[in-house]
């Protein structure tokens, strides 16, 4: 095996992360390989070194301190307006009852609320008054077809009764 | 004694007496996991409360799925990571003189190995800063917290075998990185 592959072996070797087969294969390898023998060491060295890192002790009253954080944070939830929202446990049949008589209240008004009729009655006088110039339109122009068989008509006649028809 | 579940599943019920007996257990390591992680000794009580805090507000979604530990680990990984994200780079060079100050208080017989001690304990929380933060998880909580790859594979949500592969290529950075001040020794006996 290359010393690559043996240095991926001593790095578990380190973390007791390796069978028997495989250590031997490490052990003789390093016993021949001056560096790998020295990653070997490193390795070794480093996995004691990280233990240099001492543990600390936690002052006391850990737990203490925590329910005396928990009281606190309960009391910043109670109140104020999100506190408020988080504690609102909303019933359904009053929703529900509520929702009712807004969608009740919001065609209502829209139906019946000001301006509604004033705006219904604007609208047909509008179309009575279109149909009135319709017909006004259609009676000229047939009156004026009507008519023509009398025309046409000269406007520039004298009146001595000279000119006009032809 | 109760298991961790247990005593989890009486918490989801309402016993806080139970949760006080889950802190007590695992608070202590907690804040050591959180002080190796960010490197702050101050804050790393106050992050552990966080991080009970959260498993407390979460009791009533609990579900006995998975180890206790892992699940806790989990959010003890996240509250550190959010942290050191919201923190200077540079702010644990405060913290080198204050140590440097207990060293000098402390005046003890064998400085050397504690200075060695110190010393070595910047080099390493340097040296992980530099890796990918599940690599830094992995090696973190198998080295530290004698996590099993099977648990850490819990925590970090992926496969037995990527987190052996985090750890394996962990630790060849770690070498690399800390090579010269391995190579120093000290009076630790490396």
């Amino acid at each position: 095996m290359e010393c690559r592959g043996i240095q991926e072996l001593i790095v578990r070797y380190s973390s007791e992360d390796i069978g028997e087969a495989e250590k031997v294969i490490v052990d003789e390898h390093i016993r021949d390989c001056n560096g790998c023998e020295q990653y070997f060491l490193r390795s070794e060295k480093l996995w004691d070194a990280l233990d240099a890192w001492d543990e600390i002790e936690p002052e006391g009253e850990f737990v203490t301190k925590f329910w005396n954080k928990v009281s606190v944070e309960e009391d910043k939830a109670k109140t104020g307006f999100f506190g408020y929202l988080k504690g609102f446990k909303p019933n359904l049949a009053v929703s529900g009852a509520l929702a009712t008589v807004l969608i009740v209240g919001i065609f209502t008004f829209a139906l019946l609320g000001p301006g509604t009729l004033d705006r219904a009655f604007r609208s047909a006088d509008e179309k009575d008054e279109m149909i009135l110039i319709e017909l006004d339109r259609v009676t000229t122009s047939e009156t004026s077809e009507l008519l023509a068989i009398y025309g046409p008509w000269d406007n520039n006649f004298d009146v001595n009764g000279n000119g006009g028809m032809n | 004694m109760q298991s961790d579940i247990e005593l989890m599943l009486r918490t989801k019920a309402g016993d806080d007496s139970a949760f006080s007996e889950l802190m007590k257990r695992h608070y202590k390591g907690v804040v050591n996991y959180i002080y190796r992680f960010t490197n702050m000794r101050d804050n790393s009580e106050d992050l552990a409360q966080e991080v009970f805090f959260r498993v407390y507000r979460s009791a009533k979604n609990y579900r006995a799925e998975a180890k206790f530990s892992t699940w806790l680990y989990k959010i003890a990984t996240n509250v550190s990571l959010t942290h050191l994200k919201g923190r200077p780079k540079n702010l644990s060079l405060d913290e080198i003189e204050e140590t440097k100050g207990e060293i000098e208080d402390q005046r003890v017989q064998i400085a050397d190995d504690i200075i060695y001690r110190k010393e070595m304990k910047e080099h390493i929380f340097k040296a992980l800063e530099v890796l990918p933060e599940r690599e830094k998880v992995a090696i973190m909580l198998c080295k530290y917290e004698g996590f099993s790859y099977e648990e850490v594979s819990e925590v970090l949500e992926c496969t037995v075998g990527a987190v052996k592969a985090y750890v394996h290529r962990g630790r060849m950075k770690l070498i690399d990185i800390l090579e010269p001040h391995l190579a120093q020794g000290g009076g630790y006996g490396v």
